[in-house]
């Protein structure tokens, strides 16, 4: 599953977004109001089984963690389950072959709403043992999650898309998603990420501000 | 007159031969829905002796008690299969056994949860069904599906499989008991069994997987996981030490188990170096030791990348000098110009 790296450049901008995408997802945490300037949000409501719980109640072992709150997760019924960041994680898991059989379609699949056919393909990705990777199946993308996705993404060579942008495809081993662009960048600032609204297209949401260092 | 008497009889006679037929061919289809026949998938494997010799004989015994128990169960379920769910999956557009067969839509997936809740029956059959399964997609789809419900049926399949001495089976009832434990006591109580009794690493990294996602709602059981957890973050497999450390921080709670995780920072595998990282970033007890064992851990040059990097998080938690935050921007710096040379970390 691992992909050779082409060249430097290549590998430090798949750093770079992932990173980016991983410490926006964290940022969001630790933030008290929803200041995520652009993220598409997608919610759904969705009929739940009633699992009544009778047991004694302890508190969540991520609410009282300032840094990893449930918020900087992305799960499902997360905060920020159903929303932009999903669906990049969902064109990245749709180009590595993480997807139903029957979801031929990358926007038949990334919808930006983490339902049971993400949280599937989440666990089939973590249980995945590229790399000789261990990490814990749950179906949920954390911190661990984001640095498995990080060795194992790479993107194309970046194509100047005009406006300061340059667009980006996800590379496969079975080149599944050919060279459409799925993540745009902007030029001046290496940390401010888009995506495309639809794959191949050069309508741009946001992404990602903030990168790893702003120091 | 005669004649058409004869005939009478003729027709009266073929259509009790019909009726006949019909009850006969419906009766033996009935009895196949019903699986009375249907061997489970691990049957003629059911706690081998090989396997018994890795378990001690008291564990052994508990083990194979366990299952003899669960099987019963499972086998008086069989026997008192309603068969009339047929007919309600049938009026809803599905048929039984197709149910997880092919993938799903979301929608239909809400859809279907939604005819379950409504149709123990259904969830029976269904569980039944798993048990006999040897598609291992089916399998993790109807382990999702039924893995909602709290059914003691669906218990005793996934205990009765993980049980069964057969790894593929115990993985797919490892796997049913995972989606059912976060609100279901019994399901927990039965891997936290499995997790005393197992011993095989592939097995056991599956049983710990299943308690991945703790109940946000329970104290029941906590202890009894984390002193597995302890016990398993020595286990010779670095499989198991790695994910016993992941289990642990998620379980730990109010409890400190800061000495397992440093112990998981200096162990002498790089993966479980790594999980140990990740899993402080957990904990609540940001003391100067943790502190500064996580410091060395970032400064450590022939360190993973994906280690170093979870250790510049976790310390992200603590009180920092000034000098310490200058320090560790620095190393971050550091890791992410050395990023292309070190990307098959």
């Amino acid at each position: 599953m691992k992909l050779i790296s082409k060249s430097l450049s290549q590998n430090l901008y798949r750093s770079v977004l992932i990173a980016s995408m991983a410490t926006l997802a964290v940022g969001c945490g630790s933030s008290s109001s929803d200041d995520t300037v652009g993220v598409e949000d997608n919610t759904e409501t969705t009929d739940t089984t009633d699992t009544t719980d009778t047991e004694t109640l302890v508190e969540d072992m991520y609410s009282l963690d300032s840094t990893w709150a449930n918020n900087s997760l992305l799960s499902e019924g997360g905060q920020h389950g159903n929303s932009s960041y999903t669906k990049g994680v969902q064109r990245i898991l749709f180009c590595l072959g993480y997807h139903p059989e029957n979801q031929t379609s990358i926007n038949g699949f990334a919808d930006g709403i983490f339902g049971p056919n993400t949280k599937a393909a989440v666990e089939d990705f973590q249980a995945e043992p590229a790399l000789g990777d261990i990490i814990a199946v749950d179906g949920i993308i954390g911190p661990e999650t984001w640095g498995k996705l990080q060795d194992i993404v790479e993107l194309d060579q970046p194509v100047d898309v005009g406006n300061g942008y340059e667009s980006r495809s996800i590379q496969t081993a079975n080149n599944k998603c050919g060279t459409e662009a799925q993540f745009y960048q902007n030029v001046s600032d290496p940390y401010d990420w888009k995506m495309a609204k639809t794959p191949g297209s050069t309508v741009m949401v946001q992404f990602s501000i903030n990168g790893p260092n702003q120091d | 007159m005669r004649l058409k008497e004869h005939g009478n009889v003729v027709i009266a006679a073929t259509l009790v031969s019909i009726l006949f037929l019909g009850l006969i061919g419906g009766g033996w289809y009935l009895f196949q829905w019903l699986g009375e026949t249907e061997p489970l998938k691990a049957d003629a494997q059911v706690v081998s002796p090989t396997r018994q010799t890795t378990l001690s004989e008291d564990v052994a015994r508990k083990s194979v008690e366990m299952q003899l128990a669960v099987s019963q169960r499972v086998q008086t379920q069989k026997i008192e299969l309603d068969p009339s769910a047929i007919e309600v999956a049938l009026a809803a557009g599905y048929h039984l056994h197709d149910i997880g067969s092919t993938a799903w839509s979301d929608s239909e997936y809400a859809e279907l949860t939604k005819l379950l809740k409504a149709n123990p029956e259904i969830r029976k059959h269904l569980a039944l069904d798993f048990r006999i399964n040897t598609d291992p997609k089916k399998t993790k789809r109807l382990a999702a599906m039924l893995g909602q419900f709290d059914d003691e049926i669906i218990t005793d399949v996934g205990l009765e499989l993980a049980l069964s001495g057969e790894q593929v089976s115990q993985k797919s009832g490892l796997s049913l008991l995972g989606k059912q434990q976060p609100h279901n006591i019994k399901a927990r109580s039965a891997i936290v069994d499995i997790l005393q009794v197992e011993s095989t690493p592939e097995i056991l990294v599956s049983a710990l997987n299943a308690v991945a996602v703790p109940p946000k709602v329970n104290v029941t059981h906590q202890q009894e996981l984390l002193t597995q957890f302890e016990t398993l973050s020595l286990n010779e497999d670095a499989r198991v030490r790695s994910h016993s450390m992941a289990m642990m921080a998620r379980w730990a709670g109010k409890t400190d188990v800061n000495q397992y995780l440093l112990q998981g920072l200096n162990d002498s595998d790089p993966s479980v170096r790594k999980t140990a990282a990740y899993s402080l970033m957990k904990t609540r007890y940001l003391t100067d030791d943790v502190k500064q064992q996580l410091l060395t851990r970032t400064q450590d040059n022939s360190e993973l990348k994906r280690t170093r990097e979870a250790a510049l998080l976790a310390l992200e938690r603590f009180n920092l000098s000034d000098d310490e935050q200058q320090q560790l921007n620095n190393i971050r710096r550091n890791i992410q110009q050395r990023r292309p040379s070190n990307s098959a970390n």
